[in-house]
C-alpha cells in the first residue's frame, strides 16, 4: 500500500510514491515553465501543470503497482499563491499569475488606504503584499470576472476538483490567497469587503471550502482512474503550502525542528502550538496547518532564484560544479539577494539586489560564495528576529534543491551562524504523502514516520565573528540601499508597462535572460 | 630625413611613434612588461625592463621607416605619472620603481598635510597615495638605507632620457605630479621640502617641456645616436597635447584601461597640474578602473571572450540599463582615503541580463567621469568633448559618454606617444607653438545627445548612491 505526494513547484511538478513507512519508492517529474507575457507579469499554464500531475501520477502509480503497493491515497503540495479563475467545468479561463508577479501591487497599495497594513496581517496572519492572490484577482480581466468566471482555485483544488474532489482548499494554501482568516479558520468577510471595493467581482466569485490539511476531501473519478492508472475511489486528500508540507514531510516539531527550504525562494520555517504574539508589523507569514499547529514562515521570496540568476549569468552549464568551486575562504563582497523583492524580514517588494565590495581582484570562486553567503546572512538575521520574539527554533533542517550540495550548504551554515542538517529525498511531495497518509486512515497524525537527516553542516568556528559582523553590515546595507529601491521601483519598466503597454513590449524583446533559462541551471 | 621620435612608456607596454616631415605616422608597440605586487595593494616595475622595452622598440620603430645614420631624428619622451624611480650613486636603480598604481603610502600622505596644512594650496592637489613624495617618504620610514645610497629622485621618463643623454632633469609637468612642486611658480616647493626635510638636491632641476634635454650619447641603435632630446611631458600631458587642448576650456576624456577628465583651465585652481605651455593648467580627474571595469566583468563573467564582443551585448540594452547602476570604484575611489565607496552593482534583478550588466558598466564609468568633473568644478565646454584611447573605439560608449556630458563629441586616435612626437617637433621649432600643429581637429558627432534626459536622471540617482555608501556620508 503507498500514498502519493505530488508537488506543483515554480520549476517543476513532482510525483513521489511512498510506502507505510514513509519510505520513497518510486519517484517521477516534469519541468514546467514560467512565461512573461509583460514586464512584471510571471505566469504558468494550470492545464499544463495539470496535464503532467496525470501524467506524472500514471507514472509512479505503474511504477508501485507492479512492485504490489497500489496507491491509496494522493495529496498536493503547492506553491502558493498562484490563482487561476475557472468556468463551471473547472477549467482554467487565464494563464495562472505566480508569486512574483508584480500586477497585484495597485491593488495592494489600495488595501493598504481600505484597512491599514497591521489589521490585514491580524485578519490574515500574512504581511500586506502584492505577491498574494487577491490582489492578482483584482487586477483581472474579464477572465476573471462573472459571468465567465465562477470560481478561484488555487493549483491544488484546481487538480483536485478535475479529479473527482469537492472543492476544497486546505488552510496553509487558503491563507496565502491572503484572503483567510487565520483565526476563524475560514475565509475572512472583512477581507473581502474590502478588496470588493475596487473590485466587486472578488465579493461574487466563490474560492474552495476551507479545511485542516490532511482532511479526505473525495475520491479519484473513473475517468481520472483511467487516466491515471489508479483505482476508482483512490482518496483523494487536503494537502499543504509547499513550505507547511516540507516541514510535514522532513519531520518538523513545535520547538525543536524547523526546516529551511532552499528552493526558488528560501523560507524558514518554525511551528509553534499557538499563533505566535509578536509578528505584528513583522514581514512574517503565519498559518495554522491543523488545529493548535501553527507555522511562521519568514524567507526570501528570490533566494534560489537568485543564485539560479547567477548561474545562468556567469554561463557555466554546470551549475554543481560552480557552486562546489566556491572560494573557502570568506571573501569581503556582500550580495543583497533581493533581486525580486526583499526578504520577509523587511516586506519590502520594491527591494532590489545589489552587490558590494567588488574588486579588482576579485574572482569568481569569491563571487559565487558572497552568493551563497547570501543565503546565510539571511537566515541569520531570520533566525535571530525568531529568537527574539520568542518562537524557539530548535534544530534546522534544510529541505529542497539548494540542500544537496554540501559545500554549499557549509557556505550557508557558516555565513548564518547556525548548523544546518540536510534532509534530503522531495520532502514537500513527502509531506503531502504523508497527509494523504492520514487522510486515509494509514498514519497517525501525531506519530507520522520519522526522517533521518544527512550530515550536518556547522559553521566554521575561525569565522564566527566575521560572519557575524557581515550579518550586521548586510542588514546596514539594506537600509541604506532601501530609499533607491523605491524610486527605482516606480521607475521600473514593470510601472511604466502599466500606463504605456507599448513601452514593455518593446523592453521585452531587448533584454533579460529566459526565467527558462534560469530553472534549467537548477541545482544547487 | 627629419623624424620626430615620440616614446610613450605606458604602465603595461611602451609604444613608439614615428613623425616624418610630411607628418606620415608610423608605430610600434613593445609587449608587456611585468608588473609585480609583493604585497597587497603595492604596484612596482623593474627600470631595466622599461629601458630594454624602449631599446627595442624604438630600434623597431626606425627600422620600419628605414631611419639611417643621415636622418636627423629627435626625441621627445613621455610616460607615466607620479612613479618613483631612486637612481643610486653608481646610476643603477636603488629599489625598483613603485609605480602611480601603489596605494601603501597612506599613512605618509596624512603626515604630509600634517607637517604642509596648506600643500594643496601650494602643489593644486591633496597628497594622494599615488604620488611621488608619498612614495618617497614611505621608502625613507621602511627602507632607510635604499635612501642613503639615492643620488636622485626621477620620474620614470626622466629616469629614461638620463639613461641616454646623462642629463638629469624633469619638466613642470610631470614635477607637478610629484605633490612637491609650486604649481604657481612652477619651482620644487622649499616651503614643502624644508617642512619634510627633503634635500633639494635628490630632485631633477625643472625645465620647460621643449627645452633641449641633451643629446644621445648612449645608444645601440645607431640613428639615435647624437639625436636631439626635449625635456617632453608627462603622459597626462602628452595626451592632452595630442587632443588639441591648447586652450582654457578644452576637456578630453581618455577612456583607456583607467578613465581620465581632463580640462585646461588659464589660472591655477584646485586639482590641476601644470599644462606643458607656461599659462596654463590642467586638470586631470582619474578613474582607476575605466575600461579595466569592463575587461574585469568579461574576466568575471566569460573568460575567454574578446573585449569587443562581450561589450557589442550592451547595444541591446536600453539607457540606464534597466534601472541597473554600476559603481566603478573597482580599484577604490581615487582621492578618497579613509575607504571612499565600493565597488557595486546596485537595483539588480532577475530580469536583468548579462546585456544590462555591460552596459550599467559603460554607464557607471561616465557617471563617475561627470561627478569627477563636477565634483572639481571643471567648466564644460560648450562645442565638443574629445574622446581618446581604447574606449573611444567603442560608438556606444562614446554615445554614452557624450550623453552624460550633455556635450557632442569627436574622437582621435593620436595618443600619448604622438604627443611626444609634437613636444619633439615644438622644441625643434618645427612649429612654433602647439596651437600651431596642424591637424588636431576631427569631425563632430551629435549622436549620443538624444539620451541625454534620462541619463541626467540616472546620473543624479547615481550621485545619491555613491553618497550613501561612502562611510561616514
Amino acid at each position: 500500500m503507498s500514498t502519493v505526494g505530488i508537488d506543483l513547484g515554480t520549476s517543476g511538478v513532482r510525483a513521489v510514491a511512498f510506502n507505510d513507512q514513509g519510505q520513497q519508492i518510486a519517484t517521477a517529474a516534469e519541468k514546467t515553465s514560467l512565461k512573461r507575457p509583460r514586464e512584471g507579469w510571471v505566469v504558468l499554464d494550470a492545464e499544463a501543470v495539470l496535464r503532467s500531475a496525470e501524467s506524472l501520477l500514471a507514472s509512479v502509480a505503474g511504477k508501485v503497482a507492479g512492485q504490489g503497493d497500489p496507491v491509496r491515497a494522493i495529496a498536493l503540495s503547492s506553491q502558493g499563491e498562484v490563482v487561476v479563475p475557472v468556468d463551471r467545468e473547472g477549467h482554467a479561463l487565464s494563464l495562472a499569475p505566480v508569486s512574483m508577479d508584480a500586477r497585484g501591487e495597485p491593488a495592494a497599495r489600495a488595501m493598504s488606504e481600505r484597512l491599514d497594513a497591521e489589521r490585514v496581517q491580524h485578519i490574515t496572519g500574512q504581511p500586506l503584499n502584492r505577491m498574494f492572490s487577491v490582489y492578482k484577482i483584482a487586477a483581472g480581466d474579464a477572465a476573471w470576472r462573472p459571468p465567465a468566471a465562477s470560481a478561484y482555485r488555487a493549483l491544488t483544488d484546481f487538480i483536485t476538483v478535475r479529479w473527482g474532489a469537492a472543492p476544497a482548499i486546505d488552510w496553509t494554501l487558503a491563507a496565502r490567497t491572503g484572503l483567510f482568516d487565520v483565526d476563524a479558520e475560514t475565509w475572512s468577510t472583512e477581507m473581502v469587503a474590502a478588496a470588493a471595493v475596487n473590485a466587486p467581482w472578488l465579493a461574487e466569485v466563490p474560492f474552495s471550502e476551507c479545511v485542516p490539511s490532511g482532511t479526505p476531501i473525495g475520491t479519484v473519478s473513473a475517468e481520472t482512474a483511467e487516466r491515471c492508472g489508479v483505482s476508482t475511489g483512490t482518496a483523494l486528500v487536503a494537502g499543504a503550502h509547499d513550505q507547511a508540507a516540507s516541514f510535514i514531510g522532513a519531520g518538523g516539531i513545535a520547538g525543536s525542528v524547523s526546516t529551511f527550504a532552499l528552493g526558488s525562494s528560501d523560507c524558514l520555517t518554525v511551528e509553534t502550538t499557538h499563533r505566535p504574539a509578536g509578528v505584528a508589523g513583522t514581514g512574517f507569514a503565519t498559518y495554522p496547518w491543523r488545529p493548535a499547529h501553527w507555522l511562521t514562515l519568514a524567507g526570501t521570496a528570490a533566494g534560489g532564484w537568485t543564485l539560479d540568476w547567477y548561474v545562468a549569468l556567469t554561463g557555466v552549464g554546470n551549475a554543481d560544479a560552480l557552486l562546489s568551486e566556491s572560494s573557502p575562504e570568506p571573501p569581503p563582497v556582500i550580495v543583497l539577494p533581493y533581486l525580486a523583492g526583499s526578504g520577509t524580514l523587511d516586506n519590502d517588494p520594491s527591494g532590489r539586489g545589489a552587490v558590494i565590495g567588488l574588486t579588482l581582484d576579485l574572482s569568481r570562486a569569491q563571487l559565487t560564495r558572497a552568493f551563497l553567503e547570501a543565503a546565510g546572512y539571511e537566515l541569520g538575521n531570520i533566525v535571530a528576529a525568531f529568537t527574539a520574539t520568542d518562537m524557539p527554533v530548535g534544530q534546522i533542517r534544510a529541505v529542497g534543491a539548494g540542500a544537496t550540495n554540501p559545500i554549499a550548504l557549509g557556505i550557508r551554515a557558516s555565513a548564518a551562524g547556525v548548523p544546518l542538517s540536510p534532509a534530503l529525498g522531495n520532502a514537500s511531495a513527502r509531506g503531502a504523502a504523508l497527509l494523504a497518509g492520514v487522510g486515509c486512515g494509514l498514519f497517525d497524525i501525531d506519530d507520522l514516520p520519522s526522517i533521518t537527516p544527512g550530515d550536518t553542516a556547522y559553521p566554521d568556528p575561525d569565522t564566527v565573528a566575521w560572519y557575524a559582523q557581515q550579518r550586521q553590515t548586510y542588514r546596514e546595507l539594506y537600509r541604506v540601499l532601501k530609499p533607491f529601491n523605491r524610486r527605482f521601483a516606480v521607475d521600473h519598466p514593470s510601472a511604466r508597462a502599466r500606463e504605456n503597454p507599448s513601452e514593455a513590449t518593446k523592453g521585452r524583446s531587448t533584454t533579460h535572460a529566459s526565467t527558462d533559462a534560469h530553472h534549467d541551471t537548477r541545482r544547487r | 630625413m627629419d623624424l620626430l621620435l615620440g616614446v610613450d612608456l605606458g604602465t603595461t607596454a611602451c609604444k613608439v611613434t614615428v613623425v616624418a616631415s610630411d607628418l606620415a605616422v608610423s608605430s610600434v608597440s613593445s609587449p608587456p612588461y611585468p608588473i609585480s605586487a609583493p604585497h597587497r595593494e603595492w604596484a612596482e616595475q623593474d627600470p631595466h625592463a622599461w629601458g630594454a622595452a624602449v631599446d627595442t622598440t624604438i630600434q623597431r620603430a626606425l627600422d620600419s621607416v628605414r631611419a639611417g645614420l643621415h636622418d636627423h631624428v629627435t626625441l621627445s619622451i613621455t610616460g607615466q605619472m607620479h612613479s618613483l624611480v631612486l637612481l643610486d650613486f653608481d646610476g643603477d636603480p636603488a629599489r625598483p620603481a613603485i609605480l602611480w598604481a601603489d596605494r601603501r603610502a597612506t599613512a605618509e600622505c596624512t603626515m604630509i598635510e600634517n607637517k604642509v596644512p596648506n600643500v594643496a594650496a601650494i602643489t593644486g592637489n591633496p597628497p594622494l597615495p599615488a604620488f611621488t613624495l608619498p612614495q618617497l617618504l614611505w621608502v625613507r620610514r621602511h627602507e632607510p638605507d635604499v635612501l642613503s645610497r639615492t643620488s636622485h629622485v626621477l620620474l620614470p621618463k626622466d629616469y629614461l632620457r638620463w639613461r641616454y643623454t646623462g642629463r638629469v632633469v624633469t619638466d613642470w609637468t610631470d614635477a607637478s605630479g610629484t605633490g612637491m612642486l609650486d604649481s604657481a611658480t612652477r619651482e620644487w616647493s622649499t616651503t614643502i621640502l624644508s617642512a619634510l626635510e627633503i634635500d633639494l638636491e635628490l630632485l631633477p632641476p625643472v625645465a620647460d617641456p621643449v627645452a633641449d634635454g641633451g643629446a644621445v650619447e648612449l645608444s645601440a641603435s645607431p640613428a639615435l645616436q647624437g639625436a636631439r632630446t626635449a625635456v617632453g611631458v608627462g603622459d597626462q600631458f602628452s595626451e592632452a597635447i595630442s587632443a588639441g587642448l591648447t586652450h582654457a576650456g578644452d576637456m578630453a576624456i581618455i577612456l583607456g584601461t583607467s578613465a581620465v577628465v581632463l580640462g585646461v583651465s588659464d589660472h591655477p585652481v584646485p586639482g590641476s597640474f601644470c599644462h606643458a605651455q607656461s599659462d596654463l593648467w590642467l586638470r586631470l580627474d582619474s578613474l582607476h578602473a575605466g575600461g579595466k571595469s569592463l575587461q574585469w566583468l568579461r574576466d568575471l563573467l566569460m573568460p575567454g571572450e574578446s573585449l569587443a564582443a562581450f561589450t557589442s551585448a550592451a547595444r541591446s540594452a536600453p539607457p540606464g540599463a534597466h534601472d541597473l547602476l554600476f559603481l566603478p570604484f573597482l580599484m577604490g575611489e581615487r582621492g578618497a582615503r579613509g575607504g571612499g565607496a565600493p565597488g557595486a552593482f546596485v537595483g539588480l534583478t532577475t530580469e536583468h541580463g548579462r546585456n544590462d550588466l555591460v552596459r550599467a558598466v559603460l554607464e557607471g564609468v561616465a557617471f563617475e567621469l561627470r561627478r569627477l568633473q563636477q565634483k572639481r568644478g571643471t567648466p564644460l565646454p560648450t562645442d565638443v568633448l574629445t574622446l581618446k584611447g581604447g574606449g573611444a573605439q567603442n560608438e556606444l560608449w562614446c554615445q554614452i559618454v557624450s550623453g552624460v556630458f550633455g556635450i557632442p563629441y569627436r574622437t582621435t586616435h593620436r595618443d600619448a606617444a604622438y604627443g611626444a612626437a609634437i613636444t619633439a617637433g615644438v622644441s625643434q621649432g618645427w612649429w612654433p607653438d602647439w596651437n600651431s600643429v596642424p591637424g588636431l581637429n576631427d569631425p563632430i558627432n551629435e549622436s549620443g545627445l538624444p539620451n541625454v534626459d534620462i541619463l541626467n536622471d540616472r546620473y543624479t540617482r547615481y550621485c545619491a548612491v555613491v553618497d550613501a555608501l561612502t562611510p561616514g556620508s
